[in-house]
């Protein structure tokens, strides 16, 4: 059958289009630039950024069902973990509760978002741009605002930037002499930098092959590859792989890979980027009219206190006997609360827990939810996502850490 | 010389065929009672929403008028405009061959694919005066019933009347560029059927299925490819500084349809014979 050439078009659009796409992201990977070694990348990520303004997509694949935590606890289960809590943080879980802090964080690590940044040496503002909505972080120079487009609601702060100079130079020059003798014991020289270099890759090469890879376009610029894979076979980490701006040094996409799937556990890298310094005056903010505004302070009560003690320990030297008393006592105070401990160290340390802390009310344990969530495995339940797992043994122990199943049971099992 | 005018009586004759058709003025009225309803029904009820309730935007409306057509664009985007939208575009050649006025028009020396780009540009300017009639609509009910003062955007910055009556606008045009490619896919469904009906619901379908894929996650990967994805981000126009790498990414979308759609219109139309 002779197809018409008045069908050509339609087949060759199709075509084009496939090809495009195809080859536009090979395009960014045709990037040849001067090779260095792993040593070099890290020398070049220290470079100095005056500002910049971008976009930033985070995804993270981690497996975690979209959580509203409020409504998995009851008044009762609220009103249990205020009475556990210390004298003056009483309101806190119930403010936590109410403004969902705790489902934002998650929500914030969990999904997917779009985020633009501007940076300069005069403030800092994030915007978290949601469907039809907006969340933006300001920092300049004398407050802090965070406002929320969905409820119109911002808060804000102020810091005190009274220090006086002979604070800073007598803080400064304490810093650096801290620096020179820990520098004088490892017998590292600062002022050569590839000494330096050399240094950090002797420390992480023991746990840690880094290696660079492919030269490659990201957020339209080139960059190196610095690829680190943990020496360690129980760690759920296959690979942390941080692409690197080959002009200015900054770390343009990170992403972390799971033994556990193909695609990232975890990926947050600039869409686009430019290094021009944004306008000042995207970091003042005004709340606009109908703004609940709350003014976050420091209770006159607190730093009414916080004077009497530095007034009473102002011209006292503390000695190792004093500080031993007080290490005593705390301990002794907070002798009832389980303490973590760190089971190995590196890529495989896991964090062990003699019970779950008394804060956690046990009902939220069997709470539908969190049923849905665990697995029951040899010698407990798990909480698993590709990057950490959970072990509550049966005994009530925790076991916690970015290694395997497997490995967290043959910790229990010591 | 003489094909170019021909094409622009040709233009000028669909439009003014378009816009003395009856059906075109009430679409044009229905989409205007869109943001007119929502404006009323928000003013009659006695309760006012608290910022953060309800469904975006709507809690803005009683504390600034002109945030009526926004509201109403969001919600006549999922179902009502893509529904006046796919009429129009379904009816483009079908709609001729259903009449049997079709073979008429291919009577005079006009050659078929020009007749398609004239069809479509017929189309196009329907749902630009489809998206600002919402949008102005929007703003004088606003007017009438609510306050009007200073807009505040997403990101918290507030701008004044003038430059928000210039989002709007922008509003109107992002939502008339997001439906591009819908009508794109109504000539090519349209060149196949003598049916109009068939050829509208076709489009309509069409529209509905792309959305739902867009809300599962699990066919993330073929999101960026569904003519539908971008339509909601036209809130990126609220936002300072405006966000306008939607705007690039959803006209680079559309286009990417209407070359689809557009050649397989015009493989179909011009191989076709035309019978009534």
């Amino acid at each position: 059958m002779k197809v018409s050439k008045r069908w050509m078009p339609a087949l060759v659009v199709p075509a084009v289009i496939a090809a495009g796409a195809i080859a536009v992201p090979l395009q960014a990977n045709a990037v040849d630039l001067p090779d260095l070694t792993p040593q070099q990348v890290m020398l070049l990520m220290d470079g100095e950024i005056t500002g910049f303004s971008g976009t930033i997509v985070k995804t993270s694949e981690l497996g975690l069902p979209p959580l509203e935590m409020s409504s998995m606890m009851d008044e009762e289960m609220i009103a249990e973990m205020e009475e556990k809590m210390p004298e003056g943080f009483e309101d806190f879980i119930p403010s936590l509760i109410e403004q969902n802090a705790i489902t934002q964080a998650v929500e914030l690590i969990a999904g997917t978002h779009r985020i633009r940044v501007y940076a300069s040496e005069v403030g800092m503002r994030v915007q978290v741009l949601d469907p039809m909505s907006q969340r933006d972080f300001i920092v300049n120079e004398n407050e802090f605002w965070a406002y929320d487009a969905r409820n119109a609601t911002a808060l804000t702060g102020t810091f005190d930037m009274e220090v006086s100079e002979e604070d800073k130079a007598e803080f400064e020059a304490n810093a650096q002499a801290q620096l020179d003798e820990y520098l004088a014991e490892i017998q590292l020289d600062i002022s050569n930098p590839e000494a330096v270099a050399d240094y950090l890759m002797a420390q992480v090469g023991e746990t840690t092959e880094v290696s660079v890879g492919k030269d490659h376009m990201i957020a339209g610029r080139t960059a190196y590859q610095l690829i680190a894979q943990p020496n360690a076979e129980n760690s759920l980490v296959e690979s942390v792989v941080i692409s690197v701006d080959s002009e200015t040094g900054m770390a343009l996409d990170v992403k972390v890979y799971s033994v556990e799937q193909e695609t990232p556990a975890f990926h947050v890298g600039f869409e686009s980027i430019s290094f021009d310094t944004p306008d000042a005056s995207l970091f003042s903010f005004t709340p606009p009219p109908g703004t609940t505004v709350e003014t976050m302070e420091v209770p006159a009560e607190l730093e009414a206190e916080l004077e009497a003690l530095k007034s009473e320990y102002e011209n006292t030297e503390f000695t190792n006997e004093d500080n031993a008393a007080m290490r005593a006592e705390l301990e002794a105070r907070y002798a009832d609360t389980p303490k973590p401990e760190m089971i190995g160290e590196g890529w495989d340390a896991v964090i062990y827990l003699p019970a779950m802390p008394q804060e956690v009310p046990m009902e939220m344990m069997e709470n539908q939810l969190f049923a849905d969530l665990m697995t029951q495995v040899d010698g407990g339940k798990v909480f698993s996502t590709p990057l950490l797992n959970v072990l509550v043994a049966d005994s009530g122990e925790v076991y916690a850490g970015a290694v395997t199943i497997e490995y967290l049971q043959e910790v229990a099992a010591r | 010389m003489f094909a170019k005018s021909l094409s622009l009586s040709l233009m000028a004759s669909e439009l003014r065929v378009m816009f003395t058709r009856r059906r075109t003025w009430a679409m044009l009225f229905a989409i205007a009672m869109i943001p007119i309803l929502l404006a009323i029904a928000v003013y009659l009820s006695s309760d006012r929403l608290a910022p953060g309730e309800g469904p975006p935007f709507l809690d803005r409306v009683t504390q600034n008028g002109l945030f009526t057509g926004f509201t109403a664009m969001l919600l006549a985007l999922p179902l009502f405009l893509p529904l006046t939208i796919s009429v129009v575009a379904g009816d483009t050649i079908a709609g001729e061959a259903g009449l049997g006025t079709l073979r008429y028009l291919l009577i005079a020396p006009v050659n078929r694919a020009r007749l398609l780009v004239v069809k479509y540009l017929g189309t196009l300017v329907f749902a630009l005066a489809g998206t600002f009639t919402l949008m102005a609509a929007g703003a004088m009910i606003g007017a009438i019933l609510f306050p009007v003062g200073p807009v505040t955007l997403l990101s918290g910055d507030v701008i004044q009347i003038p430059e928000a009556l210039g989002r709007m606008a922008l509003v109107a045009l992002y939502t008339t560029i997001s439906m591009m490619g819908m009508l794109a896919l109504g000539l090519f469904i349209s060149t196949l059927t003598t049916i109009p009906v068939g050829a509208m619901t076709g489009v309509l379908i069409a529209s509905g299925v792309s959305q739902i894929l867009d809300n599962l996650p699990q066919l993330s990967w073929l999101h960026e490819w569904l003519f539908t994805h971008y339509w909601l981000d036209f809130a990126d126009i609220l936002r300072q500084p405006m966000e306008l790498s939607s705007f690039g990414d959803n006209l680079l979308l559309q286009l990417g349809y209407v070359a689809v759609f557009g050649s397989l219109a015009y493989g179909r139309f011009t191989t076709k014979d035309i019978l009534s």
